[in-house]
């Protein structure tokens, strides 16, 4: 089974948006993107807290 | 030591992700024949299986072949030239529309081998549909993580233990990073689907407003400094807050006519997962990565919480100590 991803990668389009447009699989690849971030937020914010103990004991 | 279930999750969520992003979407002749019908000549991806091996060439150098979609559907195919290794092929995966005169399917590129799996065309949605495996489980973790807040509330109101607290207060916290992430994913998506970043479509004002409920509830507990009575007053917000959820997501959203697949005018999928007429292997994808959050949740909570247990004995260590002094 190939794949159809390099035919769309070739998609003439000069700016990030038209690109994005006709390019609908990378909207959702960015999609993705943001959840990562949120979660890599999440994540953060409990490595501070653990910090915090840590400069406690 | 790394405990096995957390590979299990990662591969899980990896897994099912890939899945859902590679999975190559195809069409049929109904999808082409919808376009034509209304001179819509935009491509549309379709499956084409080779019924016959016999390629004849035509005056305007294409090829035309007998073959079907992928439900069985006889049509003839143009193909733009002979492909590499026609004689073996099982079919292609094409860019195609409909030729109405001429009863053909044409297409204008190939873009790969026939796909043994693949999802359905969705008219107005194509490869954007594919969002349903990340921004859907995003909102079904929002209900759950805010209906176990409301679990622990209502636990901490019997039992007045801290813990309870804070076990509300930090799936309040996952629920409302659910809810951000689905309002922020669903936005980038209306902007390429609607055309916009936002237009108070009903369930963006929906979630919206739900925003607002679950943000007060933050500010509600950043306002009391007193423990057991921020403790109190929180548990009682947030089984108030919480009636108001199935109404925002599950209610509201799905009576009023909107933009948002699963409104009340909408012709494609109706409310999309219960009417049953989901693609099979879609929602075996959707109903995994769900299932993969919601173990991703009960992580993170296990987490704060013991980070929360540390500190809580840290913290009567510390007065037991400055007990021992005094």
């Amino acid at each position: 089974m190939t794949l159809p991803l390099p035919k769309q990668l070739a998609r003439e389009s000069r700016t990030m948006y038209e690109f994005l447009e006709q390019n609908s699989l990378f909207v959702v690849l960015t999609i993705v993107l943001i959840i990562w971030a949120g979660l890599f937020f999440y994540l953060l914010r409990i490595d501070k807290r653990v910090a915090k103990l840590e400069d406690k004991s | 030591m790394i405990k096995w279930w957390k590979i299990v999750l990662f591969v899980w969520i990896g897994v099912f992700s890939a899945l859902g992003i590679m999975t190559p979407i195809a069409g049929g002749l109904s999808d082409l024949a919808i376009f034509a019908e209304v001179g819509d000549t935009r491509l549309i991806p379709v499956a084409m299986k080779i019924a016959d091996h016999d390629l004849t060439e035509q005056e305007d150098g294409t090829f035309l072949v007998a073959g079907e979609d992928k439900y069985g559907d006889d049509a003839m195919f143009v193909l733009p030239e002979k492909p590499a290794g026609f004689s073996e092929a099982e079919g292609y995966l094409l860019d195609a529309r409909y030729d109405k005169e001429n009863h053909r399917v044409v297409a204008a590129e190939i873009l790969g081998d026939y796909p043994g799996w693949s999802f359905p065309y969705i008219p107005g949605l194509g490869e954007r549909a594919k969002i349903i495996f990340f921004h859907v489980p995003m909102s079904w973790m929002t209900v759950i993580a805010f209906l176990v807040s409301m679990w622990f509330g209502i636990k901490y109101l019997r039992k007045k233990n801290l813990i309870d607290d804070a076990k509300s207060a930090y799936a309040a916290g996952l629920g409302l990073l659910f809810c951000i992430l689905a309002t922020v994913t669903g936005s980038v998506w209306a902007q390429f689907n609607w055309g916009t970043f936002w237009n108070w479509d009903p369930r963006e004002t929906s979630i919206f407003v739900l925003l607002l409920i679950y943000g007060a509830y933050f500010t509600l507990r950043s306002a009391i400094e007193v423990d057991e009575k921020r403790a109190r007053l929180s548990a009682v917000y947030s089984i108030l807050a919480f009636v108001t959820v199935p109404f925002f997501i599950f209610i509201m959203p799905r009576i009023l006519p909107g933009l948002h697949p699963g409104s009340a005018d909408d012709v494609n999928a109706g409310p999309v997962v219960s009417s049953g007429g989901m693609d099979a292997g879609m929602r075996v994808i959707l109903y995994s990565m769900l299932l993969g959050c919601i173990v991703l949740f009960g992580w993170l909570m296990s987490i704060q919480m013991r980070v929360f247990r540390i500190t809580q004995k840290q913290e009567a260590d510390d007065i037991a100590a400055a007990e021992a002094i005094s």
